[in-house]
């Protein structure tokens, strides 16, 4: 884990981003968080999750747990950090604060303490692990994707041929 | 307090009610007077510490600005090795 976000490859198609987001959206709606998504051009989707306590107002505008989910080739590229509310161009603003660094890791802290990133990795690989196991077994490809950088390996392969991460 | 009940700086209520803060902030236009005047106000907030505080206090705020400008140095660079 990054100090202050998550990155990670998941080995599904792309198609899935969109079911993927609202299903994060959804399970945090129940647990009585604010979430807002929005499509981004690239395909990708944008979720800001926020509710009191672990978010702090940042010159007045609320920090949240901001999930990006991008398409990389045949995978989707996972990403959960500590953002701003909403689509605004304030981020690059806001990494100009003298203490901003501070606060995103305070933050960072608080929301791994609560595993709240874990729990939209969770909700992401549920939706890839139901998709692949709806797929008659002949159209599943036999390789292994990395989840650090995306690289494909044989179905036997221990480790990445490529970055050497355990698979 | 500098930190609030949970442990977080409490920065935000320090800025939005700060006075120089909500003044420049007024007309949601910065100029290059306001910029300028906001920093000779810190220049002249630092000279009075000199004058008022002791040698040990003045270590302490020292290291603060440095250790706080460390932090803001690494993360901006930090955000720059992400972009290669």
């Amino acid at each position: 884990m990054a100090t202050f976000s998550t990155k990670v490859m998941l080995g599904g198609s792309p198609v899935l981003i969109s079911e993927i987001a609202s299903k994060i959206a959804a399970d945090f709606r129940n647990n009585g968080y604010e979430v807002a998504t929005d499509s981004l051009s690239s395909g990708g989707c944008d979720i800001s999750i926020t509710k009191g306590g672990a978010f702090k107002a940042v010159l007045g505008m609320k920090t949240a747990l901001k999930v990006t989910l991008l398409p990389h080739g045949n995978l989707i590229s996972f990403e959960a950090g500590v953002g701003i509310w909403g689509q605004q161009a304030i981020p690059t603003v806001i990494s100009m604060f003298f203490f901003w660094p501070v606060l995103i890791t305070q933050i960072w802290g608080m929301i791994e303490q609560s595993k709240l990133d874990d729990r939209a990795l969770e909700i992401a690989n549920d939706v890839i692990a139901q998709s692949a196991a709806s797929l008659p077994a002949s159209s599943v490809g036999g390789g292994k994707y990395c989840t650090k950088c995306g690289a494909e390996n044989s179905s036997t392969a221990r480790f990445c041929g490529s970055c050497g991460n355990e698979l | 307090m500098l930190l609030n009940e949970k442990g977080i700086l409490d920065i935000d209520s320090m800025i939005v009610n700060n006075e120089s803060y909500r003044k420049i902030l007024e007309d949601s236009i910065i100029t290059d007077e306001e910029v300028a005047a906001q920093s000779a106000k810190v220049v002249s907030m630092l000279r009075d510490m000199e004058a008022k505080y002791s040698a040990e206090q003045l270590a302490e705020i020292k290291s603060l600005l440095a250790e706080s400008s460390v932090l803001y140095a690494i993360y901006n660079f930090h955000s720059l090795q992400q972009l290669k």
